[in-house]
C-alpha cells in the first residue's frame, strides 16, 4: 500500500520545481492543473525563484551590423552567454528597446500607421522560461512626430501586478508628458494625470533603472540663460503610480561634458558618469545611492579609465560587478571588466555596443501562464555559448 | 523492546519526555528534543498534564519516529552551536544541510512519504520544509508518470486533453528521465 501525501503539502513541494518540470506536471491530473495556473501560486512560484539565488541576467545588444538583436542570457559567473531565440511574432521586427522585469521581457516595436505620420509601438510581454508571450492592447496615447515615447516596466509588490508606463514627451519643449499606465492585473491601459507642471522634462535615456518599485531616468534640461544642463532623476513609483523628481547633488546635476545613465547594483540606485569633452570618453565614474532618496548618499564606487573603449552598463550580481565595455574602433571586441581585480576578461558572441539591458536579475517564472498568450512553436531557443578567453 | 540505542544516557540529566509509536515501541527523549514536535509542544501545553504522561503518536511509525528523532537532536545541538559568529553560523548551516542530504539519500520513495507524513503530523516546520525540497528535487526531472504513481493520483483528463497540453508544450517533455 502506497502512502499518499495530503493536498495540503502540493503547493510546498511544488513551489521549488522548475518552470519546465510544472508545465509537464500540469498534465498529471486536473487538480494540478489548476492549481499550478492559480495566479497565487504563480506569485508564490516567482518569489520563491528570486529567494532560490538561481537568477540569471539579461542582455539585449544591438548593432549596427547583419543581425541587428541580439538577445543573450548569462548566469552570475559571467562564464557562458547563451542566445534567446525570440518569441515568433518579434522575429526580424524592429525591437530596438527591451525591458525586463521579475521573469517578464517588454518588447516595444514601433509600427507607422497612416499618412499623417502617426506612430505607436506594439507592445509584447514575452516570459521565455514557458516560451509564451502576450500582446498588449494598442496604446491610447499616440506618437506623433516630433513627440517620442518613453517606457517603463515594473512589478507593483503592493498588488502583486506587473505594470507597463507610457510618456509621451516633445522633443522640443520640456512640457509634461502625457502619461498612460497599462496593468496586468485589468489587461487594460488607464491615463494618469496630475503629472507636475512646474518641472521641465527631457529625457534623453531610453531605458530605466527599475529598484524600489520605481523606474528611474536621468531627465536633462537646458535652463534658459544657463550654460550647464541641469540633471535630474525622474521616476514613477509602480505603486502609488506617480511621478516624481529626485534631485542630484550638484557635481552630478551640472557641468558640461559628461553623460549620465542609471543602472541597478545590488539592489540600489546606481549611476555611470561617463565623462566626455569634446565627445571623446575619458572615464566612466561609478557611483551608487546607498541611501535611496538622500541626495547626499551617493557615493563614488570607482573610476575606470578609458582608453578607446566605451562603457556599457554595470551587471551587478550582488556585490560582484561587473562593467561591460565595447571597443569604439572595432565593434566586435567585448570586454567584462572587473573592477575588484582591474582584469579585463574578453567575451565572445556580444555583437558591439548599443543598447545593453543587464539591469536586473531575470527569475524563470510562470507569469502570463494564467493568462491569453500565443505559444510559440516549439523550437529550441537557439543556442550559442561562448567562453572567457583571458585578456 | 529494541530502540535503536537513541535513549539519552542515564547520566545526561534534565527532564526527558515519552513518546508512543503506532506498534507501543517507547522513546525517551530529552524535552528540547521532543519540543521540536509542536504536536507534543501543544500536547503539554494543555493545562494539566504532567510532563511524565506517555504521549500516544498513533500515526506515526516507529521507523519514522526514531529518524525523526535522530534529525531533531541534531538540529538542536546545531542550532546552540551557532550564534552571533558569521562564521559559526556558516558552519553549522553547513552542517545542517548535510544532516538534511543524509537523512534522505537512502531513502526510498515510500520511505521519504513516510518521513513527510510524520514530520507533517508532528508539525515539524523545518524538517517538513526540506523534506518537500527533497521530494521536489526528485521528481523534477521524472515523467508524468512517474509523478502520478508516486502521488497516488489518477489521470483524470480524457485522452484528447492530454494530448492537447503535451503537444502544446511538447519541449517540456524532452530531456526527462526514463521511469
Amino acid at each position: 500500500m502506497s502512502n499518499r501525501l495530503p493536498r495540503d503539502l502540493w503547493t510546498e513541494i511544488l513551489v521549488s520545481l522548475p518552470v519546465k518540470s510544472l508545465l509537464r506536471f500540469q498534465c498529471v491530473c486536473k487538480s494540478w492543473k489548476s492549481l499550478i495556473y492559480t495566479s497565487t501560486f504563480i506569485s508564490m512560484h516567482t518569489q520563491h525563484s528570486e529567494s532560490a539565488d538561481n537568477y540569471t541576467h539579461l542582455l539585449h545588444c544591438s548593432s549596427y551590423s547583419k543581425k541587428p538583436y541580439q538577445l543573450l542570457q548569462t548566469d552570475g559567473s559571467f562564464n557562458e552567454f547563451q542566445e534567446l531565440e525570440y518569441p515568433c511574432q518579434m522575429r526580424g521586427g524592429d525591437h530596438r528597446f527591451v525591458h525586463d522585469c521579475k521573469g517578464l521581457i517588454l518588447f516595444t516595436t514601433v509600427i507607422q500607421d497612416g499618412l499623417d505620420g502617426n506612430r505607436f509601438e506594439r507592445l509584447t510581454l514575452w516570459n521565455p522560461a514557458i516560451r509564451m508571450s502576450m500582446t498588449l492592447p494598442r496604446p491610447r496615447i499616440d506618437v506623433p512626430v516630433p513627440k517620442y515615447c518613453i517606457h517603463g516596466f515594473g512589478f507593483d509588490q503592493t498588488s502583486n501586478d506587473y505594470k507597463v508606463l507610457r510618456m509621451v514627451c516633445d522633443m522640443y519643449t520640456s512640457f509634461p508628458p502625457q502619461v498612460e499606465l497599462y496593468r496586468l492585473r485589468t489587461g487594460a491601459w488607464e491615463t494618469i494625470t496630475g503629472v507636475d507642471d512646474c518641472f521641465q522634462y527631457y529625457l534623453s535615456a531610453k531605458t530605466q533603472a527599475f529598484v524600489n518599485g520605481a523606474s528611474h531616468w536621468v531627465n536633462v534640461v537646458w535652463p534658459m540663460a544657463s550654460c550647464s544642463p541641469k540633471r535630474a532623476v525622474l521616476l514613477f513609483d509602480m505603486c502609488d503610480e506617480k511621478l516624481r523628481v529626485m534631485k542630484l547633488p550638484d557635481h552630478l546635476s551640472l557641468g558640461l561634458g559628461k553623460t549620465l545613465d542609471l543602472g541597478v547594483s545590488g539592489g540600489l540606485l546606481s549611476l555611470m558618469e561617463n565623462t566626455k569633452p569634446h565627445d571623446v570618453y575619458l572615464s566612466c565614474n561609478i557611483w551608487l545611492m546607498k541611501e535611496y532618496g538622500v541626495v547626499e548618499s551617493w557615493t563614488k564606487q570607482f573610476t575606470i579609465d578609458l582608453e578607446g573603449w566605451s562603457c556599457g552598463w554595470i551587471f551587478s550580481f550582488r556585490n560582484n560587478e561587473k562593467i561591460l565595455a565595447w571597443n569604439r574602433k572595432n565593434e566586435k571586441e567585448s570586454v567584462l571588466y572587473d573592477p575588484k581585480t582591474h582584469r579585463l576578461i574578453k567575451v565572445g558572441g556580444i555583437k558591439g555596443k548599443g543598447y545593453l539591458f543587464g539591469k536586473n536579475t531575470f527569475v524563470e517564472s510562470l507569469v502570463l501562464l494564467d493568462k491569453e498568450h500565443t505559444r510559440c512553436d516549439s523550437k529550441k531557443g537557439k543556442k550559442r555559448r561562448e567562453r572567457h578567453a583571458c585578456a | 523492546m529494541a530502540n535503536n540505542g537513541e535513549n539519552p544516557s542515564p547520566d545526561v540529566g534534565g527532564k526527558t519526555v515519552k513518546l508512543k509509536a503506532d506498534d507501543g515501541e517507547i522513546f525517551e527523549v530529552e524535552e528540547a528534543v521532543a519540543m521540536e514536535l509542536q504536536t507534543v509542544k501543544s500536547f503539554f501545553d494543555d493545562d494539566g498534564v504532567s510532563y511524565d504522561t506517555v504521549v500516544p503518536l498513533l500515526n506515526v511509525s516507529s521507523t519514522a519516529l526514531a529518524k525523526v528523532i535522530q534529525y531533531c537532536r541534531r538540529a538542536v545541538e546545531l542550532r546552540a552551536k551557532s550564534g552571533d559568529d558569521e562564521g559559526a553560523n556558516e558552519k553549522a548551516r553547513e552542517e545542517r544541510e548535510g544532516l538534511e542530504a543524509e537523512l534522505v539519500r537512502e531513502e526510498s520513495d515510500e520511505g521519504i512519504k513516510e518521513l513527510i507524513l510524520a514530520a507533517n503530523y508532528l508539525n515539524i516546520k523545518d524538517m517538513l520544509s526540506f523534506l518537500c525540497r527533497a521530494v521536489g528535487d526528485r521528481i523534477k526531472n521524472k515523467s508524468v508518470e512517474y509523478v502520478r504513481r508516486f502521488f497516488v493520483l489518477e489521470n483524470d483528463f480524457s485522452p484528447e486533453e492530454e494530448e492537447r497540453t503535451r503537444n502544446e508544450v511538447a519541449w517540456a517533455f524532452e530531456g526527462v528521465d526514463a521511469d
